[in-house]
């Protein structure tokens, strides 16, 4: 009784909290990419060729946990089969959090492209039973920096 | 090089589904499934029991404990009807019947693991003649010849083992309580075949069918007067005794088997000591 | 709606670059393909549910990202990568993602 109470309890707290976050983490997400609209991001190799730039590596890194209610949504899907839905805007966040703060670095630099954009994505703390909380998403890419703009923009 | 910024509409990648509507979906689909599954496990372990040799039930029961009655003219007289009943019923080979007589009050009779019958006091003193008695005891007695107690501990047993390793309980009691031994639940299929049984011996005994359906009788009357009243059936393991009664009466004409006939009547001396024994508690 | 995991086309210029587009899915296995599959880990093999599974995420990740691209108006996507993470036991996220372009 006194762990069906607990469970209840965090369902709600998760459920609730959960998203109230995800709402609010979605809309500074998309006021930060309308503020870096101006900075291209392209998956190329080959940088243009009509100027000289200066190249930087750039990351931005985010680990982001899946709350108590849209985990037990997970467990309950992984018994039915199908899409994970609570997983998906948590991945969606992440990812595009992490271009973010690439994004915010290469426009620190003053740089005008980021090429060669990778991401890579690892579960950590593979803790309870397996069931992850976690996942970390690494975006990098190569700053390009035109080599006449001496110092960075400010943010 | 050319560049654009265009703006992504939201929601390509994630799926648009109120979180509080699927979890009930999927709430809904996990019971379902959970409850098809274990059921299906539970019956296919019911299917299998009547292959468990009955020496390997026998040993199974002796480590519950069993009330031990006193050597009295009931316990005797109770024997001797057993005998007779077992001799008509051609009980497959290794299975035998120990009978136990308890002076409880309950108005109950059962059958358990290892070809226990266990009459109480409360039940007997109430039956109005031999006969009533004969189809009690093959009732009882048919549940060990068809394996009933083996095939429904199992049942129970792998059905709570599976819930409790699903839903994770670690605190599961699975067998050390007397509780499984006495509250063994048999299906409705299972009383009616019995019941089929032991109308078939009570005529072989007899040759007539007269007096098996007082036994049904005296409980229906029982359960009116303590107030238990007639449930809904669905909610009862045991038919209406009302039902019953009909169904035994639609075999017996089916198979003309003759209605009328001498009643045997219990022996003065153990009535006597049924209700010796009655007051003595009563006090 | 052209994909490629190049980078450069043969006779076909890059008009417009549209910057990154990206598509993903988490998709499970009900329970009884997870048991069979748990069976065939002992005599080694396709476990033919699992490559089921990654090949419908895959296929997803793919239109969501086709989709992505169109509603920008763009006609192709370069560049393309495929990665897979395990995001949790049984579930597995696929996520795919390029460069939109206008070409020529």
């Amino acid at each position: 009784m006194t762990n069906l109470i607990i469970f209840l309890v965090l369902m709600t707290l998760g459920y609730l909290a959960g998203q109230m976050a995800e709402r609010k983490h979605y809309k500074s997400i998309i006021q930060r990419e309308k503020r870096f609209s101006g900075l291209p991001i392209i998956a190329s190799r080959f940088p243009p060729t009509d100027k000289l730039f200066n190249q930087c590596l750039v990351t931005g890194n985010t680990v982001i946990s899946v709350d108590y209610f849209k985990r037990f949504i997970a467990a309950l899907r992984n018994l039915l089969g199908g899409r994970v839905t609570s997983y998906e805007s948590l991945l969606d966040r992440a990812r595009r959090e992490s271009l973010l703060r690439m994004q915010a670095q290469a426009y620190a630099m003053g740089a005008e492209y980021v090429f060669n954009v990778k991401y890579e994505t690892a579960s950590i703390s593979k803790g309870r039973k397996n069931a992850i909380g976690s996942v970390e998403v690494l975006a990098y890419g190569t700053a390009l920096i035109a080599s006449d703009s001496g110092t960075g923009r400010e943010i | 090089m050319k560049f654009e910024h265009r703006d992504i509409p939201e929601g390509i990648n994630v799926t648009n589904v109120h979180p509080l509507r699927e979890l009930a979906v999927l709430l809904c689909g996990a019971v379902v499934l959970i409850v098809a599954g274990v059921y299906v496990l539970g019956l296919s372990a019911g299917f299998m029991a009547p292959c468990i040799p009955f020496e390997m039930e026998r040993k199974l029961a002796s480590s519950f404990p069993v009330e031990q009655g006193s050597d009295g003219e009931v316990e005797a007289y109770l024997q001797q009807v057993t005998d007779r009943v077992v001799n008509v019923m051609a009980l497959p080979d290794g299975i035998d019947i120990t009978l136990h007589y308890s002076q409880g009050n309950t108005v109950n009779a059962f059958a358990t693991l290892g070809g226990n019958v266990i009459v109480f006091r409360g039940l007997l003193e109430k039956l109005p003649n031999e006969n009533a008695l004969a189809m009690l005891l093959a009732h009882e007695i048919a549940h060990v010849k068809h394996r009933d107690p083996i095939v429904s501990l199992t049942r129970g047993v792998t059905i709570s083992s599976a819930l409790g390793l699903i839903l994770g309980w670690r605190d599961l009691d699975l067998m050390g309580e007397a509780g499984v031994y006495t509250l063994l639940h048999f299906s409705r299929t299972m009383e009616q075949e019995a019941d089929k049984e032991a109308l078939q011996a009570v005529y072989r005994l007899y040759g007539h069918t007269r007096g098996a359906t007082d036994l049904f009788d005296t409980i229906s009357a029982w359960h009116k007067a303590s107030g238990a009243g007639d449930g809904i059936e669905f909610m009862q393991s045991h038919p209406l005794d009302q039902n019953r009664i009909e169904s035994l009466n639609t075999l017996t004409t089916s198979n003309n088997w003759p209605e009328v006939g001498q009643i045997t009547p219990l022996p003065r001396s153990v009535i006597e000591e049924l209700k010796g024994l009655g007051k003595e508690t009563s006090l | 709606m052209l994909i490629s995991n190049m980078e450069i086309l043969p006779g076909k210029e890059v008009k417009t670059h549209l910057g990154l587009v990206q598509g993903s899915s988490v998709r499970a296995k009900h329970v009884g393909r997870d048991i069979m599959a748990g069976l065939k880990n002992i005599f080694g093999g396709e476990l033919k549910g699992y490559t089921e599974l990654l090949q419908e995420s895959r296929e997803e990740a793919m239109e969501r990202m086709t989709q992505q691209a169109q509603s920008i108006g763009a006609n192709a996507i370069l560049n393309v990568r495929f990665s897979t993470s395990s995001v949790a036991q049984g579930a597995a996220e696929i996520y795919v993602y390029g460069s939109a372009v206008i070409l020529e």
